[in-house]
């Protein structure tokens, strides 16, 4: 397994995908690290990214409704600017806000999503990816370069509110070394959807409006294998969104003007070479442009109106060397220039200049697998007008081992460390009566200790268990304050404990050849709560936006005739401020949904027939107040493979 | 058809009547001296944090604030979004609700819903949305919109009298003589601020530049002056030096002149009148004062704000400030300084303090998140 890591880092799929023979690496892992493959979306009901994150233990999702709300991520407590979220095994950049809404990503397009906390045991990987606490990983779907000279994807999803999808996917390969691939999809929706609105005792039944979505993305791939360990890989993409943003829902009004045009564009290339089985080096070079246009036509002279480009230059490569089967070291080097400019009259024209240097050290016996890194950072920080933010450098450990504790039995003991902090983004820096430069970094100390289990019982049986404590401490945490009520700024005052559990259980069920019953869930426990200051009332207060309790349960029955699985997920309440105020407290919820899929041939080819029911009970829910999440939908998805 | 016309004449005929007597008991009888029957504070809630506004209710005579929303207890529904302004006028209450384009109309007493007036109805949505404040006369509530739009509503029937195309994004109005006059903020962007004096009986519109008006949000009347808060125009971090400095202006004679410097936050309602003279916030958000101006006698003096023995008050920060007519009690509207940052604490319940009208302190209250405006129930 070792030597297929070196061979395709970014590429290694093994996961807790619960049809997993071997133990994955979900249980041999030193951290945490969690993986649904594309193979298990139907299965576990995942239909669009929300799904598949609400499945990875550790997550809060930020969702803010429908198929065009935006979606961001927060893990074990900490900010959503804390997670990283690599493509292809490039970190997605957004210097802007330090938030990637991953509803611009389609699942369809994807072939792993994965969920890593603390530090990888992946040590053949860019530095930047050292760079966060946790690291959400997609993967989107590679070429395989076999015989066959086209391949052809074709599939149509269409359901509820107005949601259509079609897709199309060409891979062309040439003389067993080379793979050109181009995909592209539309996705519209209304979103119009049904909600009740709960006004103190008056009920009413609304209809989002407002809330329209037309994205487009196209992408154009290689992958070519030079010679005996050898390969490089290409990408060349380009992504094109418009939204109707809806806004707060109002008891009395649902005017909303406001739009926002996304657009982003960027080329990689990526080249890697493994010499004899000691020595393996990959470099990855990338060129971003974004640009994210808001409007709003209510507010006249486009007083709200913003248009905002971001630019990215990022070149990494790493070095790993195994001398034995028992060590490896390996130094990865990253730099990238980001700058940011807007239509703002206010604008500083921000940029930075980053430098990470990450060298790592692995050893690995048949019980006990142990990593160590030192991440150097050096940050460059200047502003065109006005002042910039002061230049930053800091090392950062982390450590980390696993323990097979019976060596007859796939048992395993983990515990690691990890020191991080987050830099400003430009908006905490500069947005005009916002940000400021004088800011501070965020640290953040992780510890995680955890007990994994791995088993085939018998013939029919396997399972999996997974159970993590963990202590995240930050410090300085980032603060916007309103000077008064129209100038805010960011401070350093914030101190945050957090106290958690995840679990996940994975138990696979062969009852004959025919039938096999899946059953996958997951539950977190945290108690992410305001250390700032003893003397506050707000003291030992939980965040804002952080439930105390997650957790989701899949049960799938593959049979011959229609396969089903029935999921749910849901959390406790929460409260928007971290103040507890009255009116703020968001109940919780627990939500259902089901999936039908049977794949059939037809002309020796495979024709996949999903239809999907979303929140089958209806319920109405918010995960962010003001928000209201879809009622029952459905959703019908035709795929067909030539 | 016919017919139908006919029923709508008479229907017409008949609001008319309707009105007429409607009006004079709507209209303050100037004779029979006044007392404060309640006094109100329009808290605007968070929209950031996705608080509701609310409406609390205090009694002056007991001195004590009945808990909860008083707004939601009568009508078993919210305010919405961002309430910003309030009156008593006649035997009605308006409350002026920014986030939901509406103006709630309720009976003074008990609160009671009469009517909800949709300003984007009355106006459309480009010029209706957002009301922010509001003054009345003559049987008419004057409304300005961010839509940079007032609209005269009659008292009786709700329905609009007429409407006036007004400056960029205006804010407080006030009535001098015959003429309404509308500050036009600008959005707080110190470009193309103004006012506009709006003559009542023609209809006319006169905009009025002047380079004392930068950020323009508050007015007040004492006798035939307007008086302007004008906000400080900050620039950037980390300085947040102050570009334009506010102040407080006066508007006589057609001549704009300087009354009071700076430190005056935009926004809220910090200024009041009572018995000629001009009370004024400053330094709100740091270290509360009020200077009280006498036009009259000519002088301008700190208001020693003190406190009988055995008594304590948190000043706090102002957000807000009114007067009670009958008496000059005054009453400032404040948000707690939060332990942890230093700066207000806008995601909490605020609280009112109520001093005589010579600063002596009387008592404070809880009030909801966000105080902005105090309304006095006198009857």
């Amino acid at each position: 397994m070792a030597a297929v890591v070196v061979a395709d880092s970014t590429r290694t799929l093994t996961s807790v995908t619960v049809s997993e023979q071997a133990p994955s690496q979900a249980v041999t892992s030193t951290t945490p690290h969690h993986t649904v493959l594309s193979e298990s979306f139907t299965q576990m009901g995942i239909t669009d990214m929300a799904d598949a994150l609400h499945r990875l233990p550790g997550i809060t999702l930020r969702d803010y409704g429908g198929a065009g709300g935006m979606k961001t991520v927060a893990v074990r407590g900490l900010g959503t600017q804390h997670t990283g979220v690599s493509m292809d095994g490039v970190v997605v950049s957004n210097c802007q806000s330090s938030e990637v809404d991953l509803s611009r990503y389609s699942i369809g397009d994807m072939q792993a999503v994965s969920l890593h906390i603390g530090l990888s045991d992946d040590i053949f990987q860019p530095a930047r990816q050292a760079a966060f606490p946790a690291l959400l990983s997609l993967l989107t779907i590679s070429p395989e370069i076999d015989s066959t000279s086209l391949h052809t994807t074709a599939r149509v999803t269409t359901g509820s509110f107005g949601y259509l999808q079609p897709y199309l996917r060409l891979q062309r390969n040439f003389n067993q070394r080379l793979a050109i691939t181009a995909s592209a999809h539309y996705t519209r929706a209304d979103n119009q959807y049904p909600f009740t609105l709960h006004n103190v005792q008056l009920v009413t039944h609304e209809h989002r409006r407002h809330n329209s979505l037309e994205t487009g993305q196209i992408d154009l791939g290689m992958l070519w294998r030079l010679a005996r360990g050898q390969m490089m890989r290409g990408k060349i993409y380009y992504y094109d969104s418009r939204r109707d943003l809806p806004g707060q829902v109002h008891y009395y009004t649902n005017i909303s003007r406001e739009t926002l045009r996304e657009r982003e564009a960027f080329a990689q290339i990526h080249y890697e070479i493994h010499l004899q089985q000691r020595l393996s080096i990959k470099a990855s070079a990338k060129g971003t442009w974004n640009c994210a246009a808001y409007q709003d036509p209510l507010y006249k002279a486009g007083t709200n109106d913003g248009t905002y480009f971001q630019r990215e230059a990022y070149v990494t490569s790493t070095l790993l060397y195994r001398p034995t089967p028992h060590f490896s070291a390996s130094y990865a080097a990253d730099y990238a220039f980001n700058n940011l400019n807007s239509s703002l009259t206010t604008d500083s024209r921000p940029r930075r200049r980053t430098l990470l240097q990450a060298v790592s050290a692995q050893l690995r016996t048949s019980r006990l697998l142990a990593t160590a890194q030192l991440l150097g950072s050096l940050y460059w920080n200047s502003a065109k007008e006005g002042s910039s933010a002061s230049d930053y450098s800091r090392l950062s450990p982390a450590l980390s081992v696993s323990f097979r504790l019976l060596s007859d039995y796939s048992l395993f003991f983990r515990a690691s460390y990890k020191d991080i902090f987050r830099l400003p983004s430009f908006n905490e820096y500069y947005f005009f009566h916002y940000g400021s430069p004088d800011v501070q970094p965020e640290r953040t100390s992780h510890w995680n200790v955890g007990l994994t289990w791995a088993e085939r019982l018998g013939r029919a049986w396997h399972v999996q268990f997974t159970a993590d404590g963990y202590l995240n401490q930050v410090r300085d945490k980032i603060v916007a304050v309103p000077r008064n009520l129209f100038v805010w700024q960011c401070i350093n005052v914030g101190k945050v404990r957090v106290l958690g559990m995840d679990m996940t259980t994975d138990i696979t069920w062969n009852a004959n050849s025919l039938h096999t019953l899946i059953l996958h869930g997951s539950y977190s426990l945290q108690q992410a709560t305001n250390q700032t200051l003893k003397e506050s009332p707000y003291y030992g207060y939980q965040l804002a936006y952080t439930p105390q309790h997650i957790g989701n349960m899949t049960i799938s029955w593959n049979n011959p005739w229609v396969n089903v699985s029935l999921n749910g997920e849901g959390m406790s309440h929460r409260y928007s401020t971290n103040e507890h105020h009255d009116g703020t407290r968001i109940s919780g919820y627990w939500e259902m949904g089901c999936t039908f899929w049977k794949e059939i041939n037809i002309c020796q080819h495979g024709l996949q027939l999903r239809a999907d029911i979303k929140n089958i009970l209806d319920q109405q829910y918010e995960i962010i107040r003001h928000y209201p999440m879809p009622g029952r939908s459905f959703l019908i998805s035709l795929q067909y493979n030539f | 058809m016919k017919k139908y016309l006919l029923f709508l004449s008479a229907a017409t005929l008949c609001a008319t009547v309707f009105t007429s007597c409607e009006k004079d008991s709507d209209e303050i009888a100037e004779t029979k001296p006044l007392t404060t029957q309640g006094v109100y504070v329009v808290n605007s809630g968070n929209q950031w944090n996705a608080i509701d506004g609310s409406l609390t209710a205090y009694n002056p005579a007991t001195s004590v604030a009945a808990s909860g929303d008083a707004f939601a207890a009568a009508n078993s529904r919210s305010l919405g979004g961002t309430p910003n302004d309030g009156i008593v006028y006649g035997s009605k209450m308006y409350i002026v609700v920014d986030g939901e384009s509406r103006v709630e109309v309720v009976n003074a007493n008990t609160l009671k819903s009469i009517k909800a007036i949709s300003t984007v109805e009355l106006l459309g949505e480009n010029a209706g949305f957002s009301p922010r404040h509001i003054v009345a006369n003559n049987g008419t509530i004057y409304v300005s919109t961010y839509g940079g739009m007032v609209a005269a509503i009659d008292t009786t029937d709700f329905s609009l009298k007429a409407s006036y195309t007004v400056g960029s994004y205006p804010e407080g109005l006030a009535i001098v003589g015959n003429t309404l006059y509308v500050a036009n903020s600008d959005y707080g962007m110190a470009q193309n601020a103004s006012l506009t004096a709006i003559n009542l009986a023609s209809g006319a519109t006169t905009e009025i530049k002047d380079d004392l008006i930068k950020n323009p949000s508050t007015l007040v009347a004492v006798g035939n002056a307007l008086y302007i808060v004008d906000g400080d125009v900050y620039g950037g971090a980390p300085d947040y030096a102050i570009i334009s400095q506010g102040g407080l202006r006066k508007l006589e004679n057609g001549t704009v002149s300087q009354v009071m410097d700076g430190n005056i936050t935009m926004g809220a309602n910090q200024v009041a009148t009572y018995d000629g003279k001009v009370y004024i916030m400053y330094d709100s958000y740091w270290e509360p004062k009020m200077k009280v101006i006498d036009p009259a006698a000519g002088t301008t003096f700190v208001m020693p704000f003190s406190i009988k023995e055995g008594t304590a008050f948190e000043m706090g920060l102002v957000n807000g400030l009114g007067i009670d007519q009958t008496n000059g009690d005054i009453y400032t509207l404040c948000y707690h300084v939060n332990a942890e940052t230093g700066y207000g604490d806008y995601s909490s319940p605020g609280y009112a303090n109520r001093f005589n009208k010579d600063g002596e302190f009387i008592g404070s209250f809880a009030t909801g998140v966000g105080p902005t405006a105090v309304i006095f129930n006198q009857q």
